[in-house]
């Protein structure tokens, strides 16, 4: 009897479970068309090769448009914050999603994710990593934002978290191991100054506007305990951009800057710093982990710098229990004055379904991949393991646990952070620290 | 005497050769830059003696064309661009010509009471910059659905060609003496009569260089096509794709810079004989 | 008389396409003056009138007075030594010596890279440790000179691209002008005996002046609303040594979302470039007014 119990149990849950699979209607919307902007990147790469796979799926054809970098934020703000409903499905980042957000301009995804009808059983969406997850959830109040809430403003695609990448061909020819903390940066960038002196010691970003401070000095910062804002009752009541740590983070941030990097770090971008990093101009770099993973893929060519860049966690405070890591997420939104918000969410969750994530990762173009099952498949491990990446997946897997994103949301994001990028210009043209971070945390209190 | 000849003759044509060691410089840089490997372009000493390469090049088409390995599937579509940028330059010109010159004329001849307000206020349009009149520009354009058209993108460029054309034209037909004109008019001519069979041979030379000027500002543009077009943006915007991580963007992009110079330098080539000879126009007496 | 009176009132209707041409932009300006007086901010729901506040707070704000100094230091600087430049080239070209002749065609070449194409190119160029222009410098036993890496160089590089950019602009529209100069005139001065001095002095130089100053009506416009050349090379920096009008402005209104801010100080702007443009026309009928 209770054999049979089972059996029939057995049959009726996988009657119902394949029901449920095929309740997914991944049909709904064919013969709809949408429009998909993005800035120009490999991770769109990947998306765009397997587009026929997702027209396949669920007849919906896509218009993929893509846009310079640099200048597509600009060319979103403008298309977004008009409700142009140009575009259905944007790629953006989680900081200009702040101020998008606030004028009710990005649609809010939860409604979707908890819909069965419109989301896949198999999407699971907590495979993704929770700190990607929760950097995409917050609240609009009025015109604020307010972390920590329940909003879904976009899907991650595809991050970076911030490594310290190293010339393992220069640093292993004198026998230097890659610095732990911030004044051992400095002290290992003089050594190399006297052993290799055609070489720039370190590859850095300095280009006044917030770019150059999210990588390297907001997660070398966090871990001598600075914060960019101070917290009260949910709400921002101050900033922590002139307290003691980060005088103290200054000072030594500034010196190494002074010692290390180029003398044209003052317009360098991240394509100064890539293309230090790839050519052997630079023999160190704190900066986004996946410049160097696809410096080091294999060119049949064999021109690229293939195995000689690798990997260590960011450079902390001396004494310093752990490392910090920043994260920069590219992320899909979905504009409100879109049209086909439906067919829009199907390209949204097949993008970053686990197995385009996979994909996408395989292709060596969707790099970090987002889902923690991604990392843990045999595919990926075996690829990223491979001998031309050294240690980018034990490093990744090592810095993963410390890595989130620095900032505090905030709309207007932008002005105070490219207020410290410009005093960070004037610290190390010279200007006091302590006097400078004053008249920077002034005028961001100003607007508090 | 004839000492004193070759020596005048020898230091000018140092200096002429000076200058164009300057002018050009930059243009062969960029040119080399397109032969060298990513490793070659940022070298210390600057290498100007190396094994080139095609290299770049076998990218950029390949990112053209799509369907390479490396580099991603991504068409960069970067043909389109330029033929775009010739279309909306170029037709731009040529309707700035078409309106233009009469209105030059006008004002170089007529003497009506507003005269000199209206090209002041010609002229003014060129005073506003871009980002002053960009949102509602936008919608604008939204709300006329002429968004990424050819005849939006040829229309809103005439805030750059059409004062230039118009003021440069009424310049050079102030130095044309008025006499011949006055003799047509008595004989009964018409003002297009005029223009066509008197004016214009006597302005090509300074037309000729004025719409080339022109052509070239234009295809300077870079922020009207990225905010306004998508599909239809020029050349100037194709080549800031080219900044992709995937690649070796520093010498590929010197690669897109030399194919996009190749249409500006043929029109120039291929105008500049209007310079050469010299129309006096005191041979008009 | 009454045939010849018609026939010209009728045929003043052919500036009309022209006017109404730019007509329709004049619509999109004056919205955009009017947003100058909002406190429109990019993505935040609710704009409202603001009145004078916009103005106020650049009044109030040193930053904006710098930037003021800035952008005309440079339009001044840039456009007067490209018009030096551009009748220096224009003469040196057209004399009858052979490499003139056969080097005459590049004069146009520079205009061939849009500003914002090659900024990058430029920063290589300019490279404190790598870059090509400081090689030849060394060659000429000069230090490295910084370029647009420091806050006291950068705006001297900005002006040097501009006037390697733009200098053709003056060059081509004299030399257009030169062929013009009265050939009889200038032979009959050199006969009665002037130097090669006098005769450019006193005949042709007068002659080139309404050409260089309706090229410098143009290049005055376009220097106080540059903006490719900053963003691609300094985006502004370091430390604020190139911020002009149009990249505060860009930065008010795409950086710090303040729209209406930025719209404020372009307007301002145009009030710079409408006294400029102004003054430089009035030269450029007295010296037609000369001429004649």
């Amino acid at each position: 009897m209770k054999k049979i119990k089972i059996f029939f149990s057995a049959i009726l849950f996988s009657i119902i479970s394949t029901l449920a699979l095929a309740d997914f209607d991944w049909k709904k919307y064919a013969g709809e068309k949408i429009v998909f902007a993005y800035d120009i990147h490999p991770y769109v790469d990947a998306l765009v090769e397997k587009l026929p796979e997702f027209e396949a799926l669920t007849g919906i054809k896509v218009d993929a448009q893509i846009f310079p970098d640099d200048v597509y934020w600009n060319k979103l703000n403008l298309e977004i914050t008009t409700d142009s409903g140009a575009w259905d499905v944007a790629g953006t980042g989680v900081q200009p999603t702040w101020d998008t957000s606030v004028g009710n301009h990005n649609v809010d995804l939860s409604k979707f994710l908890n819909d069965p009808t419109m989301t896949s059983p198999d999407y699971n969406y907590n495979d993704i990593y929770p700190s990607l997850r929760s950097a995409m959830t917050w609240d609009v109040k009025g015109e604020e934002v307010v972390g920590n809430g329940k909003g879904v403003w976009g899907l991650p695609h595809s991050f970076e978290n911030m490594n310290l990448m190293y010339r393992n061909d220069i640093l292993g020819k004198h026998n230097i191991k890659p610095p732990k903390t911030l004044p051992e940066l400095t002290a290992t960038c003089k050594k190399l100054k006297q052993v290799e002196p055609g070489i720039t010691p370190m590859a850095l970003r300095g280009v006044n506007f917030w770019s150059s401070v999210h990588t390297a000095p907001a997660s070398i910062a966090k871990s001598y305990g600075v914060v960019d804002y101070v917290m009260k009752d949910g709400k921002i009541s101050d900033t922590g951009l002139d307290s003691k740590a980060s005088i103290k983070f200054h000072k030594d941030y500034v010196a190494m800057v002074q010692e290390c990097a180029a003398k044209s770090w003052p317009n360098d971008n991240w394509y100064q710093v890539v293309d230090a990093l790839t050519s052997g101009n630079a023999a160190m770099a704190v900066d986004a982990n996946m410049f160097g993973f696809w410096n080091n893929i294999k060119d049949p060519d064999g021109k690229n710098p293939s195995g000689k860049i690798s990997f260590a966690p960011p450079p902390t405070a001396p004494g310093a229990k752990n490392f910090e890591s920043n994260i920069w997420i590219w992320c899909i939104t979905m504009p409100s004055a879109s049209k086909k918000q439906g067919p829009a969410w199907y390209f949204m969750q097949w993008a970053t379904s686990q197995k385009m994530v996979l994909d996408g990762a395989m292709m060596g173009k969707m790099v970090n991949p987002i889902r923690k099952s991604t990392w843990e498949s045999d595919d990926w491990k075996k690829y990223a393991n491979q001998p031309e990446f050294n240690n980018y997946y034990d490093t990744f897997m090592e810095v993963q646990d410390r890595a989130a994103l620095f900032f505090t949301p905030r709309y207007g994001f932008g002005e105070a952070m490219n207020a410290w990028s410009v005093a960070m210009q004037e610290m190390v043209n010279g200007r006091p620290v302590e006097e400078t971070l004053k008249e920077l945390a002034g005028s961001i209190r100003a607007g508090i | 005497m004839k000492l004193n000849f070759n020596l005048k003759n020898f230091f000018l044509n140092l200096l002429v050769l000076f200058a164009a060691i300057i002018i050009i410089f930059p243009i062969f840089w960029i040119f080399l830059m397109s032969l060298k490997s990513s490793a070659q372009v940022m070298e210390w000493p600057p290498v100007f003696i190396f094994e080139p390469t095609l290299d770049n090049y076998k990218v950029l088409f390949d990112m053209s064309s799509a369907g390479s390995s490396n580099y991603g599937t991504i068409r960069i579509n970067f043909f389109e661009p330029i033929l775009n940028s010739i279309i909306i330059s170029g037709g731009a010109v040529i309707v700035s010509l078409i309106i233009g010159i009469p209105a030059g004329y006008i004002l170089a001849r007529s003497n009506f009471k507003f005269k000199e307000d209206i090209g002041f206020f010609i002229l003014g349009f060129r005073f506003a910059p871009l980002i002053l009149v960009i949102i509602p520009m936008f919608y604008f354009f939204s709300i006329l659905g002429i968004k990424d058209t050819y005849f939006g993108m040829i229309w809103v460029y005439q805030v750059i060609t059409l004062p230039m054309i118009i003021w440069l034209t009424r310049v050079y037909v102030e130095d044309i003496p008025i006499e011949l004109e006055e003799a047509a008019f008595v004989e009964g001519a018409n003002v297009f009569h005029v223009i066509s069979k008197i004016i214009l041979p006597l302005l090509r030379p300074g037309l000729v260089g004025a719409s080339l000027l022109v052509f070239l500002l234009a295809w300077h543009n870079f922020a009207l096509g990225l905010l306004l077009a998508s599909k239809k943006a020029p050349v100037t915007v194709a080549l800031l794709k080219l900044l992709n991580p995937g690649i070796n963007f520093y010498p590929v992009m010197a690669c897109g810079l030399v194919i996009s110079m190749i249409v500006p330098i043929l029109l120039i080539f291929l105008g500049q004989k209007h310079f050469v000879k010299g129309l006096t126009f005191g041979a008009v007496k | 008389m009454m045939y010849q009176s018609k026939e010209k009132s009728l045929k003043n209707f052919l500036i009309l396409p022209s006017v109404l041409i730019l007509l329709c932009f004049l619509f999109v300006f004056f919205y955009g003056v009017y947003l100058s007086f909002t406190d429109l901010k990019l993505g935040k729901p609710t704009v409202n009138f603001a009145g004078l506040k916009n103005y106020i707070y650049l009044w109030k704000n040193p930053l904006f007075w710098k930037s003021t100094k800035l952008t005309i230091y440079f339009t001044l600087l840039s456009v007067v030594i490209q018009a030096f430049l551009g009748v220096l080239l224009a003469k040196l070209f057209s004399t009858k010596v052979i490499l003139a002749k056969i080097f005459r065609p590049i004069i146009l070449l520079p205009l061939v890279l849009p500003p914002m194409s090659v900024a990058l190119m430029w920063t290589t160029m300019m490279n404190p440790e790598r870059g090509v222009l400081n090689y030849f410098l060394s060659l000429l036993s000069i230090e490295p000179f910084m370029w647009i890496s420091q806050y006291s160089t950068a705006m001297l590089s900005v002006i040097f691209i501009d006037v390697w950019t733009y200098t053709p602009f003056f060059t081509l529209i004299i030399y257009a002008g030169l062929l013009g100069v009265n050939q009889e005139m200038k032979e009959a001065a050199q006969e009665a005996g002037a130097s090669a001095w006098t005769t450019f002095w006193k005949i042709e130089l007068p002659f080139m002046m309404p050409y260089v100053l309706i090229a410098a009506v143009f290049r005055i416009i376009e220097s106080f609303n540059q903006f490719d050349i900053f963003i691609g090379t300094t985006g502004g920096g370091p430390a604020k040594a190139t911020t002009v009008y149009s990249i505060y402005a860009y930065i008010q209104s795409f950086q710090n979302l303040n729209f209406g801010r930025g719209t404020a100080i372009l307007f301002v702007n145009w009030w710079l470039v409408l006294i400029g443009a102004l003054i430089t026309i009035k030269l450029y009928q007295m010296a037609r007014k000369r001429v004649s």
